[in-house]
């Protein structure tokens, strides 16, 4: 009969280090499978105003983007479109939630009287949760 | 002895077995299962850093779905897409046989003449019917006795009209060629002629006669030489029509006119259940699918199917335009169709192939597919949406609420009725002739007309929870307005707050003028004294996204382009952005109120203005005046939620501006 090894060992003790490896594991695994998600409704080519007095807000799903390009151009959640459909959009929002969080997204250059424009349209339609977006190096 | 727990080897051998039972399985699956081998968790791609090096490095890719989940995927993506779509094409069906409906019952309204043709034989069938009148009144027993010796003449006068009216309905009935149109020219002129030498003649026998006949002679005379210049300015029409290439264009089929009688009697008989087709033709004679066949249609036929109703609702709404146009101006239909202004919708992408083929076995065909469906419902969602805006812009009416449950001869009647109301209103509108600071109250026609439109109620869909029966009589005071009133321009230009919504509990209250205006112009102003006359497209619809030609470029010698521009100012006169001389502008905006609202509205304007209030004239002041703020006052009635604003702004020489000031007639009072 074989002699047991253990028999005079006095300090059974559980190792760490496979611990710590299943630790690891777990880590790398989030790290792996954790996906940023990206704001779909983000106009690309958008250069935004830099801002060293801008808050960090929550991202929020409901928040309705508006985006006004160096050209004028402008975008309700991401896809293009034109003044008059905006006008339209504002009044179904209007209606269906007035309280509705609305961000406006600017670029650099864009012609201020475009901003005035929509942002008039947003106070027309009594639209007050509007929000500006800028550029902070802290957050972005 | 009892095994020690932790020298036993049982526990390894399960844990053996378990593994080899878990790599066995998971290796059994890899063979069996030819997805689960090609998926990747990430991947290894080699790329070449800013130093020129090249280093490996881990890609995570997102698992990609195998094909048949992708096309399981879009196949439900494109299920709810449908729906979606189907409602879309369930609405503007609707909104088709709305529109057709007023568009036919405008047309049933009065009997218009088709054509230019149509026109002329429909004057000289008059001009007969003038004619014998005169010979019957001439041959009168009590006809002056010296006039007796012009009674042959008279007759053959009579003859000659009569068969030149017959002459020209029968070519009615068939294709008017050019020689047709001679041969009508050449008549009209003998006639004109004739008629012209009777009139001579005439007029020296009825100055010859005694004292005692005078007044009847007089009468006579007056009655043919009535009769005299219609045939005149008939053949001076007849001259223009030979000219013009009206001609040789072939008449339409007279069929028309037997579709509008079964259509008529289908009316009669069905009543409301004609609002919800059932798959038949529409008003206008166009094939609307029902339920059933929506039902079947594949996702790209569905979108083809919307384009060809918002189609259809655009030639309706032209053809509306036309009608209206053709009865303002007794013109024919034919003629008005060239002239009216025929806005065309955004009809969408053609994306008929892109959505004909879901089998996508790629990412990138899922994707294009994918967008290919937003980028259908979006556009359908667009194209229902303007079809409803061209609605309430042909009938006043606003948001869904149509006319549901309303015969023809319903509608009629309620076209009859607007049309009465708007040339009252025409009336009223007219500053000229009426003195400074003058005060006209709209507001009794302008209650009548909303409540007309009954749905017009819920300006824009607003306040959906207010009743729509709501009676705006009892809104109205009793009081008598002053009929004239007197703005110190000083204080009013010191005080008036700028603003566009109109609300009853704010503290502020006293004239507000609108500052903010999407303006458009500028367009060649006509050249004639009734230059309000001319139509430019703003008054058939506004469309803040359009673009026209207007007058043409000094420097350029090119049609400028116009688009809508939004001007907001601290001033009470609004500038056009570029103003030049002789030209038309347009300005429009929204003014919002919580309740109905009565409002007096101050319009001024340097030159000429015209202002429409919910597609309604309120102030009409031509002639090249000077701004000043009172010069009228009209008391007007908004309606709960949003009301349009239009202003037509002419400019003779040098500057111009317009001011629309609003001021709650109960402020006015107290």
């Amino acid at each position: 009969m074989p002699r047991n090894v253990y028999e005079d060992d006095e300090d059974v003790a559980l190792s760490m280090s496979p611990l710590i490896d299943c630790v690891f594991l777990l880590l790398i695994f989030f790290l792996v499978t954790t996906m940023l998600k990206k704001d779909l409704r983000d106009v690309e080519h958008l250069n935004l105003p830099i801002s060293r007095s801008s808050l960090e807000v929550p991202p929020d799903e409901s928040v309705l983007a508006i985006a006004i390009d160096a050209e004028g151009g402008i975008y309700l959640e991401g896809e293009e479109t034109t003044i008059g459909q905006l006008l339209e959009e504002l009044k179904v929002i209007e209606q269906d939630d007035p309280e509705r969080r609305i961000r406006l997204d600017t670029d650099e250059s864009t012609p201020f009287y475009r901003l005035v424009e929509v942002l008039d349209a947003l106070s027309f339609r009594n639209l007050r949760n509007v929000g500006v977006r800028t550029y902070h190096e802290k957050f972005d | 002895m009892a095994a020690n727990p932790l020298t036993s080897h049982k526990p390894l051998v399960i844990a053996l077995v378990l593994s080899l039972i878990l790599v066995g399985g998971f290796a059994t699956a890899l063979i069996l299962d030819e997805d689960l081998r090609r998926y990747t968790i990430a991947q290894i791609e080699e790329i070449t850093n800013e130093e020129g090096e090249k280093v490996k490095r881990v890609k995570i890719e997102k698992p990609e779905p195998n094909e048949k989940q992708v096309r399981e995927i879009s196949r439900n993506q494109e299920r709810k897409k449908r729906e979606e779509l189907k409602e879309k094409a369930k609405e503007l069906r609707e909104t088709v046989f709305e529109i057709e409906e007023v568009v036919e019952a405008q047309k049933k309204l009065k009997e218009l003449p088709e054509t230019e043709w149509d026109r002329i034989a429909q004057q000289a069938q008059d001009l007969a019917e003038a004619a014998k009148e005169f010979n019957e009144h001439l041959q009168a027993i009590d006809a002056p006795a010296n006039l007796e010796t012009a009674e042959p003449e008279a007759e053959s006068l009579e003859e000659l009209v009569e068969e030149y009216a017959e002459l020209i309905n029968e070519m009615k009935d068939s294709a008017v060629t050019e020689e047709d149109a001679k041969k009508a020219s050449l008549a009209a002129r003998n006639l004109r002629n004739k008629a012209n030498s009777f009139q001579s003649k005439f007029d020296l026998a009825t100055s010859q006669s005694p004292t005692e006949d005078k007044a009847a002679a007089t009468e006579l005379r007056d009655e043919f030489r009535e009769l005299a210049q219609q045939i005149n300015e008939h053949y001076k029409e007849m001259a223009e029509f030979e000219k013009s290439d009206h001609m040789l264009q072939i008449m339409p089929e007279p069929e028309t006119e037997e579709t509008d009688l079964t259509e008529l009697q289908l009316d009669d008989q069905l009543g409301v259940e004609l609002t919800a087709p059932i798959g038949e033709e529409t008003p206008l004679g166009n094939e609307l699918l029902t339920d059933d066949q929506l039902e079947e249609l594949n996702t790209a036929e569905l979108y083809q199917e919307i384009q060809k109703m918002s189609e259809m609702v655009d030639e309706a709404f032209a053809e509306g335009k036309a009608t209206e146009l053709a009865q303002e101006k007794g013109m024919s239909l034919e003629q008005a169709r060239d002239e009216v202004y025929k806005p065309e919708s955004d009809k969408g992408p053609d994306l008929g192939n892109a959505l004909s083929q879901n089998n996508p076995s790629t990412r990138e065909e899922f994707q294009q597919f994918n967008e290919a469906l937003k980028d259908a419902t979006k556009a359908a969602e667009q194209m229902s949406r303007s079809a409803a805006n061209r609605k309430s812009a042909l009938t006043g009416e606003s948001g869904k609420q149509g006319n549901q449950g309303q015969s023809s001869g319903d509608l009629q009647a309620q076209l009859a009725q607007k049309n009465e109301i708007q040339a009252k209103m025409n009336l009223l509108a007219q500053n000229a002739g009426r003195g400074q600071g003058n005060v006209q109250d709209m507001r009794g026609l302008m209650a009548e007309n909303y409540s007309l439109n009954g749905g017009g109620l819920n300006g824009g869909g607003q306040h959906e929870g207010q009743a729509a029966s709501m009676s705006y009589q009892t809104d109205m005071s009793q009081n008598a307005l002053p009929s004239k009133v007197r703005l110190d321009a000083k204080r009013t230009l010191a005080q008036a707050i700028p603003g566009r919504r109109l609300d009853m509990n704010s503290k502020r209250q006293g004239w507000i003028f609108l500052d903010t205006w999407y303006v458009i112009g500028p367009w060649q102003r006509p050249k004639r004294k009734d230059s309000f006359a001319v139509k430019f497209p703003p008054e058939t619809l506004i469309d803040l996204d359009a673009t026209y030609e207007g007058k043409m470029s000094r420097y350029r010698k090119e049609r400028m382009e116009l688009k809508w521009r939004f001007v907001q100012t601290e001033n009470i006169r609004i500038n056009p952005p570029d103003e030049i001389n002789d030209a038309v502008y347009y300005g429009y905006t929204e003014v919002f109120c919580e309740a109905a609202t009565e409002v007096t509205v101050a319009v001024a304007s340097d030159d000429m203005a015209k202002l429409w209030i919910n597609d309604l004239v309120v102030y009409e002041d031509s002639g090249l005046s000077g701004w000043q703020m009172d010069e009228g006052f009209r008391t007007i009635l908004l309606k709960p939620g949003y009301n349009k604003v239009l202003i037509r702004l002419e400019n003779g020489p040098v500057v111009c501006f317009f001011s629309v000031l609003m001021c709650p007639t109960e402020a006015l009072r107290n």
